[in-house]
């Protein structure tokens, strides 16, 4: 999510064009042919088939794994492509926050375990790209208010009860319950109002406002749980062992340390986007929590290890040269690592003159090549590249150029003084930034103090403990801040540049109210070509006013071991989706 | 020697409750408004703080919140995790023998390595064996544990391949997290030792000792080593606070479950009441530790209770 945020917590979600009509793509027709075939469902207490393969060590402190053991034994007359079937060891960067309930939970970490369990109503494979889920198809209202969400037949949850419309809206409500005391998710599902069950498999979704980014907040904090169990268990027992659909079945949590899943012997209703159908490849999934980088990417190579996220920035090139391994780079969408400039500032920033000399003389390439080892990209825009509506039209529009922003204050009238800062009629050139004292955002704003330094101007870093850097923001004491948001949808600028969050993310302070009606039309409406026209004309004009500098685009950097195949890196380049997962050989 | 250690333990009592009042008021003193800590980084309407501060209790007069608290901590009831929805107390005791097992085996090995590089050091005193032995003490002091960890897992692990390099379980997973750990605390075990045993050599009761003809060990073991070990067990006692310190580093680096690192992750994902409840348990547990120093104190060394 946004700067402040560590980077285990980010925000997700993608969506782009999408379509009013989209789903029942080739493979869910396919996949009805398959659920006839599938067997009837088999007497329930059964124990859950034991995938063989290597058989987990033991772990003495092993979470409770309490939910009804998977209805029926492996089915026979599925087809499903014969592989070994093994584990696969996933290295995660950061820990859980405490809890496996998606709608719970704030950290991304955790919605990378649970994707697999809790599935989403459509999946986002790539972004503005949308596959049938547990919807089989769905429809937007031209206003984004509404969304129908056909169902898919003969899906049952790991408890055994079936899954149906009940279980979507169950869902969906208990996320705007404040008893649930939900995390991202209340802020995914959006201006929420209500879901409305029109029959068995039919699920009416209603918006106050139109929010079409709807769509791409589906894939993750909004994974369908079993209401079944859920009043069973309890939301604290629930926590720690969910029970969804999907093609992985909880199995131990020991905390701090890993969780283990195991596969569903009963799934047969994988999207269409999925090379295979019936159960998963692989008999096991654990992720391990490996929060340093470098033992992180050391047990890939040690082989404790086969897939890991956040590659050490230091082993990168060796991995990249070595074949025994695969490392995935992949852009994400949303805003990158941006500076957002205080249009209320009574200092030197409130000067238009004075805010572009700036854009010219931060020196993005040097940033890049200094605090990420070169290996995201320079910005241009507020939007990240693979969002939708990225405006490429935009790019260099302020390329590096320190001896056009010199000739820029020159001529409004800011004179180098004796001390090489600038100044004029006695006011110093300071440009004031809190930062929040972490190693990353200080190298890069000390990358920036140098290069605007050059050109004469004092840019002021201060770092400050995380509650006291929200306490100068809020208390409107700064100039400049930082701002950084994984989203799938170009509607994060309005998160960025709505007068409306002026006092939580708009740290420009930006009021203009004709840019709010850009925002606010584009987010309720569902006319690709129209909401492009929107959000080009919002990018054009934060930039020329400078409301924003644009520094960074995050590329996210995987790395698997090259035996490992059929995993695919979402719309998001956050979550990795291994139901095809397999171990060569 | 009942009064002794009746005094000890009324002094303690001060203390824990000092304690309860620093841990609640961590809440109220972090610049800014809890609910937004709690809150996070979204914006925040003024009914949904006014809802939150509701829900978390903040409404009321702080007294009240304290008494609350304390008398719920008393019974050992640590509140409910924010986001697990789980008493604090059972999070704790979840993770809790990990970092028993991990501090007493550190705390062993610094034991037994420093004392006995410190007596060698003593003993050859002068010699190049001495110099050789404080040098690398030195080296153990001043290594921190962050470096000597990846230092093991580069060596052990990446290299040599014979131990994994992360998780919890098995002998073979804690050997690397002991060694890091209880290197630095061995280090300043071994260079107190050495320091206090030259002194007590030098006694009278040391010459004496050996006037009238006692083997050399037992002059060293019986006299020397027995009257030279009362400030390592003070020591001792205070390096378990190092040890919990280390150990959230140690735990992070090799992914072991453990009460640091637990209090550390609660202050990441905001839980407020589950870091409370972790540092009031481990400042607790730590006050406990040197009375149980303390008191043992008294049987090593009876001039203290006769004090």
């Amino acid at each position: 999510m946004q700067q402040e945020a560590p980077s285990n917590r980010p925000r997700r979600m993608a969506r782009r064009e999408f379509l009013i009509l989209a789903g029942a793509g080739v493979g869910s027709i396919g996949l009805a042919a398959c659920q006839a075939a599938a067997p009837p469902e088999a007497p329930k207490g059964t124990p859950a088939a034991e995938p063989k393969g290597p058989a987990p060590a033991p772990v003495p402190t092993t979470a409770p794994a309490p939910q009804a053991p998977a209805p029926t034994a492996a089915p026979a007359a599925k087809a499903a492509p014969a592989t070994a079937g093994g584990t696969l060891v996933y290295a995660l960067s950061g820990d859980l926050d405490d809890t496996m309930d998606p709608q719970v939970t704030n950290f991304d970490s955790a919605i990378r375990v649970t994707l697999n369990i809790c599935e989403p109503l459509l999946w986002e494979p790539e972004p503005g790209k949308f596959v049938p889920g547990l919807a089989e198809s769905w429809e937007v209202s031209p206003d984004a208010k509404v969304f129908t969400f056909k169902l898919k037949r003969g899906v049952k949850f790991h408890d055994g009860t079936p899954f149906n419309a009940e279980a979507v809206k169950f869902t969906f409500d208990r996320v705007v319950d404040p008893a649930t005391k939900a995390g991202q998710s209340h802020d995914q599902i959006g201006p929420y109002d209500r879901t409305e069950v029109v029959d068995e498999n039919t699920v009416r979704v209603y918006m106050k406002t139109g929010h079409v980014s709807l769509l791409t907040n589906l894939n993750g904090y909004l994974g369908i749980i079993s209401p079944t169990a859920f009043k069973k268990m309890g939301p604290a027992e629930f926590a720690r062992a969910p029970v969804g659909t999907g093609p992985f079945i909880f199995k131990e949590w020991v905390p701090k340390t890993h969780i283990r899943l195991v596969k569903n012997p009963d799934y047969n209703w994988g999207s269409s986007f999925f090379k295979h159908t019936g159960p998963a490849n692989l008999d096991e999934l654990v992720y391990k929590i490996i929060p340093e980088p470098s033992v992180r990417t050391g047990t890939l190579k040690t082989g404790e290890v086969q897939y890991v996220e956040e590659v050490d920035p230091l082993e990168y090139e060796a991995l990249k040269k070595d074949n025994k391994f695969v490392v995935i780079d992949k852009p994400q969408p949303g805003s990158g690592w941006i500076l957002l400039l205080n249009q209320t500032s009574q200092g030197p920033i409130k000067d238009l003159q004075v805010r572009t000399a700036m854009a010219y003389a931060v020196d993005r390439e040097g940033l890049n090549k200094s605090v990420f080892q070169g290996l995201n990209k320079v910005a241009w825009t507020p939007l990240m590249r693979p969002t939708f509506g990225y405006d490429a039209s935009l790019e260099k529009l302020f390329s590096f150029d320190p001896a056009k922003a010199k000739q820029i204050l020159d001529g409004a009238g800011w004179k180098v003084g004796g001390d090489a800062i600038r100044e004029k009629d006695g006011q110093k050139l300071v440009v004031d930034h809190p930062i929040i004292s972490r190693p990353r955002d200080k190298a890069m704003a000390e990358s920036i103090q140098a290069s605007l330094r050059d050109v004469g101007i004092d840019y002021k870093v201060t770092p400050l403990e995380r509650a006291a850097a929200r306490e100068q923001f809020r208390q409107n004491r700064y100039d400049v801040s930082f701002m950084w948001f994984s989203y799938g949808d170009p509607d994060v600028l309005r998160t960025i540049f709505h007068s409306s969050n002026v006092e939580a993310f708009n740290r420009a302070r930006y009021q203009v109210p004709e840019v709010d009606k850009l925002l606010e039309e584009a987010v309720g409406a569902i006319d690709p070509a129209r909401r492009v026209e929107l959000y080009r004309q919002v990018q054009e004009r934060v930039l020329k006013e400078v409301i924003t500098i644009p520094l960074i685009d995050s590329v996210s950097h995987h790395a698997k071991r090259a035996d490992v195949e059929g995993d695919h890196l979402d719309a998001l380049a956050s979550y990795v989706w291994l139901y095809d997962a397999q171990l060569k050989k | 020697m009942t009064h002794y250690i009746a005094q000890r333990i009324v002094q303690v009592i001060p203390v824990i409750a000092g304690i309860s009042v620093v841990t609640f008021l961590m809440l109220h003193l972090v610049p800014g408004d809890p609910v937004l800590l709690f809150a996070g980084d979204k914006p925040l309407s003024e009914e949904r703080a006014a809802e939150i501060r509701h829900q978390l209790g903040l409404d009321r007069p702080l007294l009240e919140q304290y008494w609350d608290y304390a008398r719920k901590a008393v019974v050992g009831d640590l509140g409910v995790g924010l986001r697990s929805q789980r008493p604090v107390r059972d999070s704790i005791l979840e993770v809790l023998p990990s970092t028993v097992q991990l501090t007493l085996a550190a705390l062993t090995f610094a034991a037994v390595v420093g004392i006995s590089l410190g007596v060698f050091a003593a003993v050859s005193h002068g010699s190049w064996a001495d110099t050789a032995t404080m040098a690398l003490a030195m080296l153990g002091v001043s290594m921190p544990v962050f470096y000597s960890s990846l230092l093991l897992i580069l060596l052990f692990s990446f290299t040599l391949a014979w131990l994994p390099a992360t998780g919890q379980g098995g002998i073979e997973r804690l050997i690397m997290p002991t060694l890091a750990l209880g290197m630095t605390s061995s280090a300043v075990l071994a260079r107190l030792v050495r320091s206090s045993m030259l002194e007590v050599l030098r006694q009278e009761y040391v010459v004496t000792a050996r006037a009238k003809g006692l083997a050399e060990r037992l002059v060293l073991v019986r006299h020397a080593l027995k009257n030279a070990l009362i400030p390592a067990v003070t020591v001792l006692g205070l390096q378990l606070g190092a040890l919990l310190g280390g150990a959230v580093i140690t735990e992070t680096i090799f992914s072991r479950p453990g009460v640091g690192r637990l209090a550390v992750d609660a202050i990441g994902s905001r839980d407020f009441p589950l870091v409370q409840g972790t540092v009031l348990f481990v400042a607790t547990g730590y006050v406990l530790v040197n009375l149980l120093v303390d008191i043992s104190y008294a049987y090593i060394d009876p001039r203290i209770r006769y004090r």
